[in-house]
């Protein structure tokens, strides 16, 4: 008889789960711009797909010296560079170091970040206050200068730049998780679960942090923009991944010697740099609207 | 309020203290030393520990953190391990530049970003709107250093209208100014947007225009004037940030400003030096903070008051 009911429970709720995910799906399909980011960032993703079948080591790295500077043709569709090389393939190999970026930096905040800011917010006290000193510490020094010297440390390589992004985006992923932690740890059905015994690490993440989960979606994709912007800006100042890699913000640092004339070298990688930026931007925004109803007129 | 200010700033002393050890240790990590590039072939084994030893690479890293901030307790941000200048005089040097451009592009970013939030939360929901948005989306989307480099494709190399690198006059200036504003506008135009679209519900603007307040106080005293904090926030912030990051711009224009300051200092493992400079950023970022804090006191009455109230009503953070 109980398992009855508890089965019965588990499917209203699975089906009340649905219904609310298809239901912010169906707003952020109604939003132009959400629509928009979307595509932009699959067309981005096939891109990438596109790269990992298709274009060879050969394709990125051979050097070809009668065939330097190409203005962009039928044939070369973004020109070719200082050494001959196709820059449309260049850029399209590029993308894996972007998406990695958008979406490993912003994981590492997302997850460390909640993590203590969630222990902060729920627990209070000296590890509230000592956590939230560590993160004011973090956000007092300047992300690109904490990315830089992340990078010197460790090499600069993909991983690297991965972390160097990813830990400027720890300290507010912190403050947000704190702040949604202590609007919902008040409620009655978190004292429900400690009246019935539950651990406090169990309450935290199955009670109390699946409530904020709204404007953590919301905040991770905006990150996802601003940690794309800092990774290019780190490999523009040679703090990223090096020169003969097709990063899109080295590949613009290594076009700065031609600019007068190829300046197709510098355009092409900062348009994509600008396109992939203001897709999640873009999502961002149409979560927003999406998750929280409310805050649309 | 006095002692509001006195405790904000006492709060940074642990804060630089943690700071300046993080970037010590850091850099002490990181491989390679200042003295590498010193080391010549015919220099003996001995030779080289001397000059390890000159720049105290011999000695422990808490030992030489702690001959810094013994120095800097006494004022001295130390001199630079490669040029031997003065940390505080280079510094002090470059800061104005820096200044000059973050001011300069803020003043910018505002004056633009202001009249084009309030334009688009008064047609909210048009295309009008909608085009102010997606241009400020755009905004926060393009990289500072791209749209300096295409501006120096244009107007420094196609029309030699300005020059590509600082030279002394005002129009050194313009192509970096646009470049780093451009950012800046775009985040305060959204920011502008949505606080007075918060505001624009509230009844009390109901009640003025009711009275017959003409609409275009309702939307300067009545509006904005509340619809201010969440504003200023956004600029503080961006002038902290633009001060702290402005490494970036200043490669594109080859500017005689911090940021390059510090690359070059990290570059060549010179630790006072990005340790000062580092220092001196971050206490310039907590002062702004504490400005934009004053500032919310004296355009807000209901702050002014928790202040002049005693410590009755805190202010929520």
């Amino acid at each position: 008889m109980s398992s009855n009911v508890k089965a019965q429970v588990a499917v209203s709720r699975q089906y009340e789960k649905e219904n609310r995910t298809l239901a912010v799906w169906r707003r952020l399909r109604s939003n132009p711009g959400a629509v928009v980011g979307l595509i932009i960032l699959a067309a981005m993703v096939l891109m990438m797909i596109y790269s990992f079948l298709f274009i060879s080591y050969q394709d990125i790295y051979t050097i070809n010296s009668k065939n330097r500077f190409a203005p962009p043709s039928s044939q070369h569709l973004f020109g070719t560079d200082e050494s001959g090389r196709d820059l449309a393939k260049r850029i399209a190999y590029g993308s894996r170091y972007s998406l990695a970026v958008a979406f490993g930096a912003v994981a590492i905040g997302v997850i460390v970040g909640t993590f203590f800011g969630a222990i902060a917010g729920y627990f209070g006290g000296w590890v509230d206050n000592l956590i939230m000193r560590i993160s004011d510490i973090m956000s007092s020094i300047p992300s690109t200068l904490l990315g830089m010297v992340i990078v010197t440390i460790l090499g600069p390589n993909l991983l690297n730049l991965l972390i160097a992004v990813g830990v400027t985006n720890i300290a507010g992923f912190i403050r947000m998780a704190r702040a949604s932690v202590l609007t919902t740890k008040n409620n009655e059905y978190v004292e429900a679960a400690r009246a019935i015994g539950m651990s406090e690490f169990r309450i935290i993440f199955t009670q109390v942090l699946p409530n904020s989960l709204s404007p953590l979606i919301v905040t991770a994709t905006a990150r996802m923009a601003t940690s794309i912007l800092a990774a290019a800006g780190l490999s523009f100042l040679g703090f990223g991944i090096a020169a003969p890699r097709p990063e899109w913000g080295a590949l613009i640092s290594g076009s700065r010697n031609f600019i007068t004339y190829a300046p197709h070298l510098c355009t092409f990688p900062g348009l994509f740099i600008m396109l992939l930026a203001f897709a999640c931007a873009l999502l961002g925004d149409g979560l927003r609207d999406a998750l929280d109803p409310k805050l649309k007129k | 309020m006095l002692r509001y200010c006195a405790i904000r700033i006492a709060m940074l002393i642990p804060i630089l203290l943690c700071v300046s050890f993080i970037i010590f240790w850091l850099i002490d990590l990181a491989p390679g030393e200042i003295t590498d590039t010193m080391i010549t072939d015919e220099m003996t084994e001995e030779d080289i520990q001397a000059l390890r030893a000159k720049y105290d690479l011999d000695k422990p890293l808490i030992v030489r953190y702690g001959k810094y901030i013994w120095n800097l307790l006494h004022g001295d941000l130390g001199r630079s391990q490669i040029s031997n200048l003065s940390v505080w005089e280079q510094y002090k040097i470059r800061f104005p530049y820096t200044l000059r451009l973050s001011i300069y592009s803020l003043i910018l970013g505002v004056a633009l970003a202001i009249p084009a939030g309030i334009f688009a939360a008064k047609h909210a929901g048009t295309i009008w709107d909608n085009l102010t948005t997606a241009f400020a989306m755009l905004g926060l989307s393009m990289p500072s250093f791209w749209l300096g480099l295409m501006l120096l494709i244009y107007f420094s190399s196609k029309i030699k209208m300005f020059p590509a690198a600082y030279d002394g006059t005002w129009k050194s200036y313009v192509l970096p100014v646009v470049a780093n504003g451009f950012s800046m506008m775009a985040s305060i135009t959204r920011q502008t947007r949505s606080s007075i679209l918060d505001v624009s519900r509230q009844d009390f603007l109901r009640t003025a225009r009711a009275k017959g307040v003409p609409e275009r106080r309702v939307t300067y005293k009545h509006e904005l004037g509340n619809a201010w904090i969440p504003i200023i926030t956004q600029i503080g912030m961006m002038l902290g940030i633009t001060l702290g990051g402005s490494a970036v711009i200043e490669a594109v224009y080859s500017w005689p400003g911090v940021g390059n300051l510090l690359v070059e200092a990290i570059n060549r493992r010179d630790t006072i030096m990005a340790c000062g400079c580092v220092i001196l950023t971050a206490t310039m970022y907590t002062i702004i903070l504490l400005i934009v804090d004053l500032v919310y006191a004296a355009i807000d009455p209901r702050i002014r008051s928790a202040y002049t109230r005693g410590k009755k009503r805190k202010v929520e953070a």
